[in-house]
């Protein structure tokens, strides 16, 4: 009988081929295979161990490495890096994706806490499911200043995964985020498509936002 | 974007504490209430697996209605005290639903997302042949202080070869 197949620690999928963990090591190589990967994204103080880089190399996965700052007692992530690994992450040519830091909880927890954010996720339930990863179940003043001061400016290839609004592009503003979009032709031109019904029908969609707005506002 | 008062373009989401994927079109929660109903309608859901012992409250039923979901309540056949572990019946029943791909996009839900859905995707992980500190680091995630040692067991003592797996089956196993 084959032996048990070891997730990296902190293991989850994001969404569709976007996976996350802490740092893998030799005995989760067997289970990162499954995945398939073709990228494998590496946010840590140091480059990549040359074992971790052989493996990588044998798959054919690139590996992507943005330095992150040791500091724990700060946020160790700088915006910028958070921005460029959100965009590598939305590109479906990067896809399927592992994300990585050394332990997988707080520099992983707020990237893919950006990507929520691009996602249209409320704060409360980005920071729920940021909460879900962390030792001692407590997020410090300043990752929620981060998460909460996080506004882009992210690229948004021409092409998106199906689990980013619905793998369409139908309005390029962003109630929280600066998008820019790298081929304008990606936007739908809904806007001009009205006939008095749409009219309507985006009226009571706007109705429902405004009320929603209210209750999430208070 | 300027400082000008704008109406959002599209929907804020509104996501269900312990919400989160376990595989490719398969998801877990707990009981979601009327502020998620978008966020639940964006993942085209087809079936719910329901283990709470309660049952759902009525909005929750109107929207499963309302996006013609098929509802399996496996909670009434559950064990004699909430606090026990579920039992393997409702587990293997759990796995005729889960295991068959025509039924996805599926979710699996109880009152909080903790307990009887942890134990389930344990069980689940075992299929998938995981190790169980893995089994159980994610268990506790979504348990938070709550842990269930019991659970934990169950989880630990269940038999996978109980477990009849279709030829056609979801691709993660």
């Amino acid at each position: 009988m084959l032996p048990p197949l070891i997730p990296p620690f902190r293991y989850a999928i994001v969404e569709d081929e976007v996976y996350r963990g802490a740092y893998p090591k030799k005995r989760n190589y067997r289970f990162l295979k499954r995945l398939k990967l073709k990228t494998m994204l590496s946010l840590t103080p140091d480059p990549p161990v040359p074992e971790l880089l052989e493996f990588c190399q044998s798959q054919n996965i690139r590996n992507i490495r943005l330095e992150v700052s040791k500091v724990k007692d700060n946020v160790p992530l700088s915006y910028s890096s958070a921005i460029q690994s959100v965009q590598i992450i939305i590109d479906p040519s990067n896809l399927p994706i592992f994300i990585h830091c050394l332990d997988g909880a707080n520099v992983t927890g707020l990237v893919v806490t950006c990507l929520r954010k691009l996602q249209m996720w409320s704060i409360p339930s980005c920071m729920s499911e940021f909460l879900r990863y962390l030792r001692g179940g407590v997020i410090s003043s300043e990752e929620s200043e981060f998460i909460e001061k996080f506004t882009g400016e992210i690229e948004i290839p021409s092409t998106i995964p199906h689990w980013l609004w619905g793998g369409r592009v139908t309005s390029n503003k962003h109630p929280r985020l600066k998008l820019k979009f790298l081929d304008p032709r990606v936007v739908e031109q809904s806007e001009q498509k009205k006939d008095g019904k749409n009219i309507e029908v985006d009226n009571k969609d706007d109705y429902r936002e405004r009320v929603n707005g209210i209750i999430f506002n208070f | 974007m300027s400082s000008q008062h704008f109406i959002p373009p599209m929907v804020m989401f509104r996501i269900k504490h312990n919400y989160g994927m376990i595989e490719e079109d398969l998801y877990r929660s707990g009981q979601p209430n009327e502020l998620n109903f978008p966020f639940l309608e964006k993942l085209g859901l087809k079936t719910v697996v329901w283990l709470a012992s309660e049952e759902p409250n009525q909005r929750f039923l109107d929207f499963i209605d309302d996006q013609e979901i098929q509802f399996h309540n496996l909670g009434v056949i559950s064990s004699v005290s909430t606090w026990d572990p579920i039992t393997e019946e409702v587990v293997l029943e759990a796995f005729e639903h889960i295991l068959n791909p025509h039924n996805y996009p599926m979710i699996i839900m109880c009152n909080l997302g903790r307990h009887r859905t942890g134990t389930i995707v344990g069980c689940l992980r075992k299929l998938q042949k995981w190790n169980l500190t893995s089994i159980f680091e994610e268990y506790r995630r979504y348990a938070g202080p709550k842990v269930r040692v019991l659970n934990e067991q169950f989880i630990e003592l269940f038999d996978t070869d109980l477990v009849r797996v279709p030829v056609n089956r979801p691709k993660w196993l």
